[in-house]
């Protein structure tokens, strides 16, 4: 740390000669001063005795006479006082204000004020809880500032694309509970409330109907498909069998039938003579030729169920649904 | 792209493809029976018109013997099962009953082997009665040379369109 500078006289702005007296008044005064408390001391009793003489009334002590005197000097001070009041409130104002006029007080505050060290001292605490913020509102003409503001100039500035883009909607998305939202709709209080019929008659359906390509529909239809579908629903064949066919198609067919449910019939009756567990497996390898290139549909409808063997455990019901023609069934029931 | 739409009436159409039992089967061998005793009496008839146009004079009615009747018959019996059984996979009896006689494939019968399972039918058609028991409706002859015979309906074809004439 440096040694503070005790200065010498040839590094002072005054003479060394200037200093020294003073030096030497300063030690003198200093003497004097001792010498007179000395004196005092000593005198003291003597003052006394000079002041208050004993013997003497009261009334004619030297000391009456002192406060008589100083009682008339701080009158005399007092008026003086007053006077220099009033020459002080006639000089002041006129000297004060031409000093500060020649005076650059913003740089010489700027210059000699600590700003920051004086508004540390402040306490701003202190000061704000001494506020009366609502009375300071209260005076606030909001509605005149309101007035005064171009909301139009402020939200132009506003970039709302980047603010867009800084939100994150799926964040947002995810926080909505939009089950709970639903829940709270009344859709049928909704619904009654709209006026079909109100609606119906609005719609202009010759207009609709007219701007429909019904080619374009017809030729997205696959009409062979759907007519299978109702030659297989409305049984064309039988149809045409029972229109055209002649007795001995009939014949044969009746006889086909018969013999048909006979040998499930018989073959019922054997398997419980034998005792037989398991069903027979009637199903063969390959494909009959009726049904090369048909498509049956699934016999689902009672109508389309065999009618002549409704009791039969054999193949019709065990058959898989069709049109896509696939194996029948390896097994029959057990009787 | 064509519709197609299925003759076989709904009540027949799930027994499609399967093995058949004894009574149909018995028919359809009942009406080839039929057919070949019907042939056998053609053919007298027709040897008998023959002897009788070479000399009339001296004709007296044919009266074969049993065995020859019996050969003849049988031999033209084989004859019919096998060529039927090889060429369409069904006598007519077959076409009346609705059945088909299918390899272990499904397809239709080698020559040979259609041959041997109409001997085998003409030598032991007791064999024919093994359906009854038989866990798959199959006779002694199928076992044999592994067939089936299978309800398959006769599907008539349509008749086609007549189609554009050729100049």
């Amino acid at each position: 740390m440096a040694e503070p500078d005790l200065g010498t006289s040839s590094a002072r702005a005054m003479p060394a000669a200037v200093d020294a007296a003073v030096g030497v008044a300063a030690a003198a005064t200093n003497a004097a001063v001792s010498v007179t408390r000395l004196f005092a001391r000593a005198a003291a009793p003597v003052g006394r005795l000079v002041m208050h003489p004993p013997l003497v009334n009261k009334s004619l002590h030297p000391a009456r006479v002192v406060e008589a005197f100083a009682d008339r000097g701080y009158l005399a001070r007092t008026s003086a006082n007053t006077d220099l009041n009033r020459i002080i409130a006639a000089v002041v104002p006129p000297v004060v204000e031409e000093v500060l006029d020649s005076l650059d007080l913003t740089a010489l505050v700027q210059e000699r004020v600590d700003i920051d060290a004086l508004v540390s001292t402040v306490d701003i605490a202190a000061v704000v809880d001494r506020m009366d913020i609502d009375a300071i509102v209260r005076q606030v003409d909001v509605d005149g500032m309101l007035r005064q503001v171009d909301i139009d100039a402020i939200v132009s500035k506003v970039d709302i694309d980047a603010i867009v883009r800084q939100v994150d909607i799926d964040a947002i998305a995810r926080q909505v509970d939009v089950d709970a939202i639903v829940s709270q709709v009344d859709i049928d209080a909704i619904a009654r409330r709209i006026d079909v019929d109100a609606i119906v008659e609005r719609i202009d359906v010759d207009a609709i109907v007219s701007r429909v390509d019904v080619d374009a529909i017809v030729r997205r239809l696959d009409l062979v498909a759907l007519a299978e579908e109702v030659v297989n629903g409305i049984d064309l064949p039988e149809i045409i069998r029972e229109s055209t066919g002649s007795m001995a198609s009939d014949v044969v067919r009746d006889a086909r039938m018969q013999s048909i449910e006979a040998d499930v019939t018989i073959a019922r009756i054997v398997d419980r003579i034998i005792r037989r567990r398991r069903a027979r497996l009637t199903d063969a390898p390959g494909e009959p030729e009726s049904d090369m290139g048909v498509a049956r549909p699934a016999p689902t409808e009672p109508a389309q169920t065999p009618p002549a063997l409704p009791a039969q455990p054999e193949p019709p019901k065990e058959l898989p649904p069709l049109p896509a023609h696939t194996e029948p069934p390896k097994e029959l029931p057990p009787p | 792209m064509s519709a197609h739409v299925d003759p076989i009436p709904r009540e027949a159409r799930p027994f499609q493809g399967h093995r058949a039992g004894l009574v149909t089967r018995a028919a359809a061998a009942a009406i080839d029976l039929a057919i070949v005793i019907i042939a056998l009496g053609v053919c007298y008839l027709g040897v008998t018109a023959v002897y009788f146009l070479f000399d009339p004079r001296n004709f007296t009615a044919l009266s074969p013997s049993p065995w020859l009747v019996y050969a003849v018959g049988s031999v033209l019996l084989i004859v019919y099962l096998g060529v039927s059984w090889r060429g369409s996979g069904r006598t007519y009896g077959n076409y009346v009953m609705g059945l088909r006689v299918v390899n272990r494939k499904g397809n239709r019968l080698h020559p040979l082997v259609s041959l041997v399972r109409a001997a085998l039918y003409v030598i032991f058609p007791i064999g024919l009665l093994w359906v009854l028991v038989s866990g798959h409706n199959r006779s002694v002859q199928d076992l044999i040379v592994r067939t089936s015979v299978i309800y398959d309906w006769v599907v008539r074809p349509l008749p086609h369109p007549p189609g554009p004439t050729r100049t």
